[in-house]
């Protein structure tokens, strides 16, 4: 029976190389990864050989088959792709699929961009509901006072969820600028 | 879309430069990377990541074309246009100037000494 278990991931916004540089020392052990489970919260793992393998990710909408030829050809093989986030991987000391800081520098700008609309269109809800929560009394308002509550703790969540993201590409950025 | 700001203002960065150069002739993907790497005797590879940002770049600014109908089916083949080659040009002279700057004021120290 084939063996595969689960990793937790840090949040590749996060921690992008610290969770590559896991998945290498994994496949060193003999997991490699296959995919990504749980709604992005973990990689999957399957039991092989030990590998000498390092991956890499790249954030990119609307991809051809192009897309994937060029990393192949480059000797970086396709993993995995979820939504527009793309895992590689390679035999360790294959070159760089960033060459360039200005293209890398793209990357996550992109990615920043992405994220900052999102955070924008949940920073809205979270503080009309606030208002409103604040303005109208809790005493009476009733079930629809709490109906309210609940939105508005969605939105928070849902802000959360975007805004550390985004803050996170705007650390890597300015790492990358100094 | 893809913010081409170094390619607004008519400068192209290494890998911009050398691919330009590279489709002078017709090519897809694979073979830019090679004909940079062999050209340059491996002084500068660019990665596959990076080389389609930049494609796409190039595409946007209407530097480079998709050739169609290709011979051998799906991959996408790329050539340089005439404003690409006028940009090409343009960054060769740049880059020239540059050189020529720096040897001059070397020149002048070693005539100094």
């Amino acid at each position: 029976m084939r063996k595969t278990k689960y990793v937790l991931n840090s949040g590749l916004a996060f921690s992008e190389s610290g969770d590559l540089a896991k998945l290498s020392k994994l496949a060193k052990k003999g997991w490699l990864l296959e995919g990504i489970s749980y709604g992005g919260f973990c990689f999957r793992l399957v039991r092989t050989e030990p590998a000498d393998v390092e991956y890499s990710l790249d954030y990119r909408a609307n991809v051809s088959e192009d897309y994937f030829e060029l990393f192949e050809a480059a000797g970086w093989s396709h993993v995995v792709s979820v939504e527009n986030i793309h895992i590689f991987r390679a035999p360790t000391g294959t070159k760089a699929i960033y060459s360039d800081e200005e293209t890398m520098t793209e990357k996550y700008d992109e990615q920043r961009r992405l994220f900052g609309k999102y955070a924008v269109w949940a920073l809205v809800p979270v503080v009309l509901l606030f208002l409103v929560l604040m303005i109208w009394d809790a005493g009476s308002g009733g079930v629809w006072w709490n109906v309210m509550l609940g939105l508005f703790m969605i939105a928070a969540v849902a802000l959360v969820f975007t805004g550390m993201p985004y803050l996170a590409f705007m650390y890597r950025l300015w790492k990358l600028q100094k | 879309m893809a913010r081409s700001d170094a390619l607004k203002s008519g400068e192209l960065t290494d890998s911009a430069y050398y691919i330009l150069m590279s489709l002078l002739e017709a090519r897809h993907g694979y073979l830019i990377m090679k004909w940079i790497e062999e050209i340059t005797d491996g002084q500068l590879s660019v990665g596959p990541a990076s080389l389609y940002t930049t494609l796409k770049k190039l595409l946007d600014g209407e530097f480079i074309e998709e050739l169609s109908g290709a011979d051998d089916g799906k991959r996408k083949t790329y050539v340089t246009t005439e404003k690409g080659l006028t940009l090409l040009k343009k960054e060769v002279e740049r880059r020239r100037d540059m050189v020529l700057h720096a040897e001059t004021v070397l020149a002048e120290l070693q005539g100094g000494e």
